[in-house]
């Protein structure tokens, strides 16, 4: 074989002990990251839907989910949960795309995680909170100041033309109706069935 | 007597030396092409070396893949120059290595080889044939070998 073939063969033989070597280490791709997506507001659908409070829009959250979930660099997502909850909708949204994402996902429960942030905190694959954290609370509230009365004391009169049956239903101006009352506590029994439910489900438990 | 004993051998002039050398270079960096490259991001030294100690994992396949570079590298010319007195670059160059003293040894071959793990250090050894008006580097030097022409 001639001196230039035989170093050629050389120099292939090399490649390949180096090939097959490099399927034996491990090199990281040092552009790999983890996302780490803040929610330490209430949860809203939109950024005033609580007066008087900072709040996280859903519409952020995902984006930013999205944002992750499209970057090849990304390999996981932290949620760094620090809020009580929020808006029943706005939570359901995140929770659904936190549990659509194709990258695993951690919950880090810090102070508190409860309510709508423990349903998001459920749709991941794993949640980690201290001892002391505060989660659970997997109920519905709805509450609002009724003034019929302050009204009544001053001699003010409330009056309203509606049409439908419960189209003024939780208006401040008046009391509130035992039929109302209970229209309204049938429907927050229905969010709470479902919000149990999707927790159940999410964490593997039985009913 | 062989022939080529009768006439003294022609010093390799630094431009074919220079040609040989990237040659070779890319020879050896088809060789290791299967060892990803590192692309630190980190802007100096000092941070490097603290990226590196926060991730001992990549620390040490970075070592571990520098360490295999130096090898190859080593073993190339080394192993080529003994054996065949040439790399490939200085065979499409025409040049070739010999031995001062006595037979071609690994040896020699070796010692004359340390500083191309590096193209830094390699010019620091050439120029010390420069401010010495020689034409061998300082390894070529302590290793009892030159470049000669074919």
């Amino acid at each position: 074989m001639s001196k230039l073939k035989t170093i050629i063969f050389t120099i292939l033989l090399l490649w390949l002990i180096i090939y097959l070597f490099s399927n034996i280490i491990t090199i990281p791709d040092l552009n790999d990251k983890i996302a780490v997506i803040t929610i330490d507001e209430p949860i809203s659908i939109g950024k005033q839907s609580i007066p008087f409070q900072n709040q996280f829009s859903s519409q952020d959250i995902i984006e930013n989910l999205d944002k992750a979930s499209q970057d090849s660099t990304v390999k996981g997502i932290i949620l760094e949960i620090n809020s009580p909850g929020g808006t029943v909708v706005a939570s359901k949204e995140i929770a659904d795309r936190v549990k659509s994402m194709n990258k695993p996902v951690v919950s880090w429960i810090r102070e508190i995680g409860t309510s709508g942030a423990y349903w998001i905190a459920s749709s991941s694959d794993k949640i980690v909170a201290d001892p002391l954290s505060i989660t659970g609370s997997i109920g519905v509230i709805s509450s609002y100041l009724e003034f019929a009365g302050l009204l009544k004391n001053y001699n003010v009169t409330y009056e309203s033309l509606t049409t439908g049956k419960y189209k003024e239903l939780g208006s401040p101006f008046k009391e509130l109706s035992q039929e109302e009352r209970a229209f309204l506590q049938s429907k927050l029994n229905q969010i709470h069935d479902y919000f149990v439910k999707e927790v159940a489900a999410n964490r593997n438990l039985e009913l | 007597m062989a022939l080529k004993n009768l006439f003294p051998s022609r010093k390799a002039p630094l431009w074919r030396r220079a040609f040989a050398y990237v040659i070779d270079l890319i020879a050896i960096s088809i060789i290791i092409s299967p060892l990803r490259n590192f692309e630190f991001q980190e802007e100096n030294l000092s941070s490097l070396y603290q990226f590196l100690i926060n991730n001992p994992g990549i620390a040490t396949n970075f070592i571990l893949t520098t360490f295999i570079a130096i090898i190859i590298t080593l073993f190339y010319f080394a192993f080529l120059e003994f054996k065949f007195k040439q790399t490939l670059g200085k065979l499409i160059m025409k040049i070739e290595v010999k031995s001062l003293t006595r037979e071609l040894s690994f040896s020699q071959t070796l010692v004359r080889s340390i500083t191309k793990i590096s193209t830094l250090v390699l010019l620091i050894d050439y120029l010390y044939g420069v401010i010495n008006h020689s034409h061998q580097r300082f390894f070529e030097k302590i290793s009892n070998t030159e470049v000669i022409e074919v």
